[in-house]
């Protein structure tokens, strides 16, 4: 080849390599330009809960990830203390998450100011809902639409029992088990021998000041056949004498059968359990969540002890109220809610239907996949109430869920309009003087009424 | 007066102070105000028809007043015993109650409210061990007691820094002055009241203030011991004012609550300011 055929050839691949680099080029271009998959974030907020939690919902959100490249579920902890400041501000100032998993207690006001969405309008919710014990999904149940997907529950009135102080009081059957108490004549009588027997320890220790503890107290009102409001009309319905009787005894334990202290009234729930787990109470009163406490504070206790739901009021020493009586109240306390803020509704549901209908509801409690094993949490679906760790831990309750009396009538916490205010601001005022001997019960349960009638009237 | 352009350029320096001010100050006073005035005067009708708005009121006046008095007469008391000694001793033993101080209230609180339990208290246990008590007494649950030891505990708590705005006020005092009145052989008493307090006026005056709208707004110390009760006993309008916003979800009655507790405030601020105002003429002069 001469050299102008060089120069040629030369000319030519130069071409060639210009034109291939230049198609490249473009392709590439092209190619990048090309929209990625899009990613929606999720938001997702967890007001409370216990280590364990805290491990188990971000290793959830994890494996939700990994299963949905175009879903991110961001998870962030918030104060339980604080989650309505949270969230009514976050609302205000337009910066809600998607989701978060909270209480019932409060989801009358929270629906009825428009935070939530109803859960029952999306697909699959019947698949969702079939998992749950019939009792327990009911009590996400506001005016005719269900409005969250729980977890677990918590229940109330329950009772813990030092199982080494009743052995010791000889309250025991035949084969050696500890006697249960079932009615309130047997923990009057259970609670003095106890104390007998065992010097330095109360019979019987439950809790008065706080908002909690008056949940407590509003339990054991409804299974005596006590009502906030009247089914019917309506209307508040605080002077039965279901009320006054819960008081009335808490009244007689603390002066006339002086198995409980004075002290109860500066007694909060946790300094309750507290004192139980420390040998201080023979028994005591609290949710179905003295084992989160035990977890939580990682503390061992030196004997053996089980929980039952309390005892019911037979009506022979005390009167009963004329409604209906229920097992428990139930407050699942980590339901996933969707805000009505989201932008995002479709992915937040796609979220929970994963959760609910791949077994991680299931699998929340003793035997949860991430290892740390979850205490204290009632069972919610069927699942769970089979999980063999639960059923050893829970001997007594697994035995009345099996008997079908563990959600006998069992109804979610009372929710209305007005009801915080009832249980933080009067009801304990109401007690605390039955307790203090200022008022009769019929004095301070007339003047609660006045109160509640006031409040649900002006709602 | 008229601005020229240097002017204007150095009032646009405040802007960055400016800003967060009017956005988290002045702003939600306004807002709360339009919330307030919704539709009114209905929630301050609402407000004012409350018994436990009315005793709460009644409550952090009182509080306010036993509690600031008490605590501005300590610690001036603290802050001349501990600067009348040539001993570092009680400079260190006010350093180390500012520990008090830096610790956060609610972790205070908590303490406190476990501390005075009937049954766990150490306070209780101290008590019975002494024989002084047969039982334990629920000081936190206890009508009598509760609203007594809310105007202790935040005593308490604010003693240290005041005692310190104390010492470091009487150590600016030009120390000519007491030596004039030790070489005049003044006694103790004289020195305290004719040259300490005087040269301590201004502090104390602001102090005063200061004390009096901690007293007023403090919310930590009251929920996490006694929650306001017993029977509203040591409820005051701060704690109420949470309540009813973000529990009882009555943003409106909050608002209306809040606006008179500031209402008061400044009432009492300019009034006390004026009864001094002598004090105040001293300092601009």
């Amino acid at each position: 080849m001469n050299k102008s055929g060089i120069t040629k050839l030369q000319a030519i691949l130069i071409i060639v390599v210009v034109v291939i680099a230049a198609a490249g080029g473009i392709a590439y271009y092209f190619l990048t330009q090309q929209k990625p998959v899009e990613v929606v974030e999720i938001v997702y907020w967890e007001f409370g809960g216990i280590g364990s939690e805290h491990i188990y919902m971000p290793w959830l959100c994890e494996q939700f990830n990994k299963e949905h490249p175009n879903i991110k579920v961001k998870w962030e902890h918030k104060s339980w203390m604080e989650k309505r400041d949270i969230l009514i501000s976050s609302f205000i100032t337009g910066t809600a998450p998607d989701i978060v998993s909270q209480d019932t207690g409060s989801l009358g006001d929270f629906v009825e100011m428009g935070y939530y969405v109803p859960l029952d309008t999306f697909p699959d919710w019947e698949k969702v809902k079939a998992i749950f014990v019939p009792e327990v999904i009911e009590t996400v149940k506001y005016k005719d639409h269900y409005w969250g997907v729980p977890t677990y529950f918590d229940g109330a009135p329950f009772l813990a029992i030092n199982v080494d102080a009743f052995k010791k009081a000889g309250l025991v059957d035949a084969e050696g088990n500890i006697l249960i108490p079932t009615t309130w004549e047997e923990l009057i009588e259970y609670a003095k021998k106890a104390q007998e027997a065992n010097p330095g320890m109360y019979g019987f220790l439950f809790p008065v000041p706080t908002y909690n503890d008056m949940v407590m107290f509003e339990a054991i009102v409804y299974q005596n056949g006590g009502r906030w409001l009247d089914p019917e009309t309506g209307k508040p319905v605080v002077d039965d004498p279901a009320w006054k009787s819960v008081a009335q005894l808490y009244h007689d334990l603390v002066h006339v059968y002086k198995v409980s202290p004075e002290g109860v009234i500066d007694t909060d729930y946790y300094k309750c359990i507290m004192a139980f787990l420390q040998g201080k109470a023979a028994m005591a009163l609290g949710l179905t969540w003295f084992r989160c406490i035990e977890s939580e504070m990682n503390i061992t206790t030196p004997f053996k002890w089980v929980s039952t739901l309390f005892p019911i009021n037979t009506g022979k020493t005390y009167p009963r109220g004329k409604y209906p009586t229920v097992s428990m109240i139930m407050d699942p306390t980590t339901t996933f809610y969707i805000i009505s803020a989201s932008k995002h509704r479709e992915e937040a549901w796609e979220f929970i239907k994963w959760i609910a209908l791949n077994g991680y509801i299931d699998r929340y409690g003793p035997d949860a996949p991430t290892g740390v094993p979850i205490l204290g949490r009632a069972p919610a679906t069927y699942g769970q109430w089979k999980n063999q760790k639960w059923r050893e831990l829970e001997p007594y309750l697994t035995k009345l869920y099996e008997e079908g009396k563990l959600f006998q009538g069992a109804q979610g916490i009372p929710t209305f309009r007005g009801i915080i205010e009832l249980l933080e601001k009067h009801l304990p005022d109401a007690v605390k003087a039955v307790i203090l001997e200022y008022k009769t019960a019929d004095e301070a349960f007339r003047d609660l009424q006045r109160a509640a009638e006031k409040i649900v009237g002006a709602e | 007066m008229t601005m020229n352009g240097r002017d204007l350029f150095g009032y646009l320096w405040l802007v960055p102070a400016a800003f967060p001010i009017f956005l988290f100050l002045i702003y939600p006073i306004f807002y709360n105000a339009v919330l307030a005035f919704q539709g009114f005067p209905k929630n301050f009708l609402l407000a004012f028809e409350d018994p436990v708005f009315q005793i709460s009121l009644r409550n952090s006046l009182l509080f306010a007043l036993t509690g600031a008095t008490l605590t501005l007469g300590l610690a001036l008391l603290i802050a001349i015993i501990v600067t009348s000694r040539e001993s570092s001793f009680g400079m260190w033993a006010i350093i180390l109650t500012l520990l008090v101080w830096v610790t956060p209230e609610i972790v205070t609180a908590i303490t406190w409210s476990w501390m005075l339990h009937s049954k766990f208290g150490i306070v209780n246990w101290v008590l019975i061990w002494a024989g002084l008590l047969e039982r334990g007494i629920p000081w936190l649950g206890h009508p009598q007691y509760a609203p007594i030891l809310i105007v202790f505990l935040i005593t308490w708590r604010l003693l240290p820094f005041l005692t310190l705005l104390f010492v470091c006020g009487i150590l600016s005092i030009p120390a000519e002055y007491l030596e004039a009145a030790k070489v005049d052989g003044l006694k103790f008493r004289y020195i305290v009241r004719y040259i300490l307090i005087p040269a301590l006026r201004y502090p104390i005056i602001i102090a005063y203030i200061l004390v009096f709208v901690w007293f007023m707004n403090d919310t930590a110390m009251i929920m996490a011991t006694t929650g306001g009760g017993p029977f509203h006993l040591t409820e005051t309008v701060a704690t109420l004012i949470y309540k009813t916003g973000f529990n009882y979800f009555k943003f409106e009655v909050a608002a209306a609550m809040s606006f008179t507790q500031f209402l008061i405030l400044l009432v009492i601020c300019i009034l006390f300011l004026h009864a001094f105002r002598k004090y105040w003429w001293v300092v601009r002069r």
